[in-house]
């Protein structure tokens, strides 16, 4: 099932920073939105995922409940107290997991992002790179219908970019929507599609 | 979907001890607070108890009918009138006293004193620490006859007559002017010089009045308290009533429900970044209201418990009620009901405005 805006606008106060967008992203794809800062990328992610109420228009997600869509963010998002393990576990919970399945899970998708030996560690003790891991193995363990990725390497250096980028091509399923918002072309350079967001609106662009 | 419980349960204990120090601070603040509340009522109370105790002692509820001599009236009161005092609502116990003539004891010929003869349960009026049922019929000494001549629970012989055996000594609280005596019992119906009437508290103005006219029928009569009116005005009850610190509990729970919702208001990302994260917001408030709750809970029992039992060991027996611990138990409560109230309203209001601003805001 797509991901589907129909007429969507949306403004903070006076300024309006969506104007009208339709847009409709299939399942199993990359989708990149690019655009320069304060363009509202963040802010129609933002809609996508549901932490943000459009003014104007409608959205159909493809999800099926809380848990089903999953954020990575542009800085480290993570319970900072928490162990990497519990960070991840936490997204499976809303699933009906208890914990032990939890963690199980949680333990298995650190180790596909290569953190398999960092579970137990606290977030906070985590470099950069390895918490922005943490996150998308967050986004990867309860097999999400939706992944939406705020910049989700900019504070990386290129070695870390590059194992993030590795990570992020692994949530790629069939029945899953993924937009990442990024500067970064390497990351543009994954995706399937990249959307252009400007002025208010959103056109394809290469 | 809601969590199970166990997960939920347990995802509230891994938080707080994640952050085991500041949960510890806040507990050990909560705990100070609460038990502060409890402890100022309970120590309070107690005092309150103790000085109703000592004007009880004095004699606050105790007043006494004298008769005055007037023309032909040589001033007695009849003692069947003072003695059918008991029994009638209002008054706690009645007794007649008359000074009798002088007698010399054996063991100290040529100083001579005057015994006081009594009706009725006189000697319990003067020493509350007698019952009614071990003081009539028998012979007593007080304590200051004791110091002068040595009498305690023996038996002793005046110069005049035979032994007489003493049932103990007194110690006239409410009437410290007594002296050295030796009370006896008295016919009840000789004509006594006053009689002493213990009224179940207050010994109001009114009740003074109604025992005069009771006597007035007979002979003129002067009716007074034994304690001067400003001392009667101390009324202990309702100054613990009208205490400063009656809204201590009122304060404290303000105090704690604002630091909760500080705290509250500071995790305001934490529940931004769980929602975004698919716990809903439904799990996310009810995980940080369990873990305010769980530990105000705690702190409140180690509190008031803590102030409970140091009242316990540090205050006299006789100054601790229950009453008075229901009142500082529940006043604790009320102050841990607002804090939660507090800090639970704060951990739902987080939940309003925009979640991606309060992410933004965690960046």
């Amino acid at each position: 099932m797509s991901l589907d805006l129909m007429a969507v606008s949306h403004s903070y106060g006076r300024r309006e920073v969506l104007r009208e967008i339709n847009l409709s992203i299939p399942p199993g794809t990359i989708t990149a939105l690019k655009g320069p800062s304060g363009s509202g990328k963040t802010t129609l992610l933002a809609i996508m995922g549901g932490l943000l109420e459009p003014t104007k228009g409608m959205v159909s997600r493809p999800d099926r409940g809380p848990g089903d869509s999953q954020w990575i963010h542009q800085t480290v998002n993570l319970l900072g107290r928490r162990s990497a393990c519990d960070n991840v576990a936490v997204a499976l919970f809303s699933q009906g997991y208890s914990r032990r399945e939890a963690t199980s899970l949680a333990t298995a998708a650190l180790r596909t992002v290569g953190l398999g030996d960092r579970a137990k560690r606290r977030a906070n003790t985590l470099s950069g790179g390895e918490a922005q891991r943490v996150s998308i193995a967050r986004a990867l363990v309860g097999s999400p219908s939706i992944v939406l990725a705020d910049e989700p390497t900019g504070q990386l250096d290129r070695a870390t970019t590059a194992v993030v980028l590795d990570a992020l091509v692994a949530l790629r399923k069939p029945g899953s929507v993924i937009v990442v918002a990024t500067h970064d072309p390497d990351v543009a350079a994954i995706c399937d599609r990249v959307l252009l967001v400007a002025n208010g609106t959103v056109t394809e662009g290469q | 979907m809601m969590w199970r419980p166990i997960v939920w349960l347990s995802e509230v204990w891994r938080n707080i001890k994640a952050r085991a120090v500041l949960h510890l601070l806040i507990g050990a603040i909560a705990a100070a607070t609460f038990g502060t509340v409890t402890a100022t009522d309970l120590f309070y109370g107690s005092h309150t108890i103790e000085q109703r105790r000592n004007l009880d002692h004095a004699g606050s509820d105790v007043a006494v009918v004298e008769g005055t001599s007037t023309g032909d009236n040589t001033g007695g009161i009849d003692a069947g009138r003072c003695l059918a005092l008991n029994g009638l609502t209002g008054i706690t116990r009645a007794g007649s006293e008359r000074t009798a003539a002088p007698l010399e004891l054996a063991t100290a010929p040529g100083q001579p004193f005057r015994p006081i003869a009594v009706a009725g349960p006189t000697v319990a009026i003067w020493d509350p620490g007698l019952a009614d049922s071990s003081v009539t019929g028998q012979v007593w000494a007080t304590d200051a006859m004791g110091e002068r001549y040595g009498t305690t629970a023996d038996t002793i012989s005046y110069t005049t007559t035979g032994p007489v055996s003493v049932a103990g000594t007194i110690k006239p609280y409410r009437a410290p002017d007594l002296g050295a005596r030796i009370i006896y019992p008295d016919s009840p119906n000789a004509t006594a010089d006053r009689c002493w009437i213990q009224v179940d508290p207050p010994l109001t103005q009114e009740k003074l009045e109604a025992l005069a006219t009771w006597f007035a029928a007979n002979a003129p009569v002067v009716t007074r308290p034994i304690l001067a009116a400003d001392q009667l005005r101390v009324d202990p009850l309702s100054d613990f009533d009208s205490r400063y610190s009656r809204y201590l509990w009122l304060a404290a729970g303000v105090l704690m429900g604002g630091a909760w919702a500080l705290l509250s208001r500071a995790r305001r990302s934490e529940l931004a970044l769980l929602t975004s994260i698919g716990a809903g917001h439904l799990n996310s408030i009810a995980l940080h209201i369990t873990e305010v709750a769980l530990v105000a809970a705690v702190a409140w029992v180690v509190g008031t418990g803590a102030a409970t039992t140091i009242w316990t060991f540090r205050t006299p027996l006789v100054t601790q009620s229950r009453s008075l611990l229901v009142i500082a138990i529940t006043e604790s409560l009320a102050a841990l009901t607002i804090a939660l109230a507090l800090g639970a309203l704060t951990v739902m209001a987080n939940t309003f405005g925009s979640q991606l601003q309060a992410l933004k805001n965690r960046e």
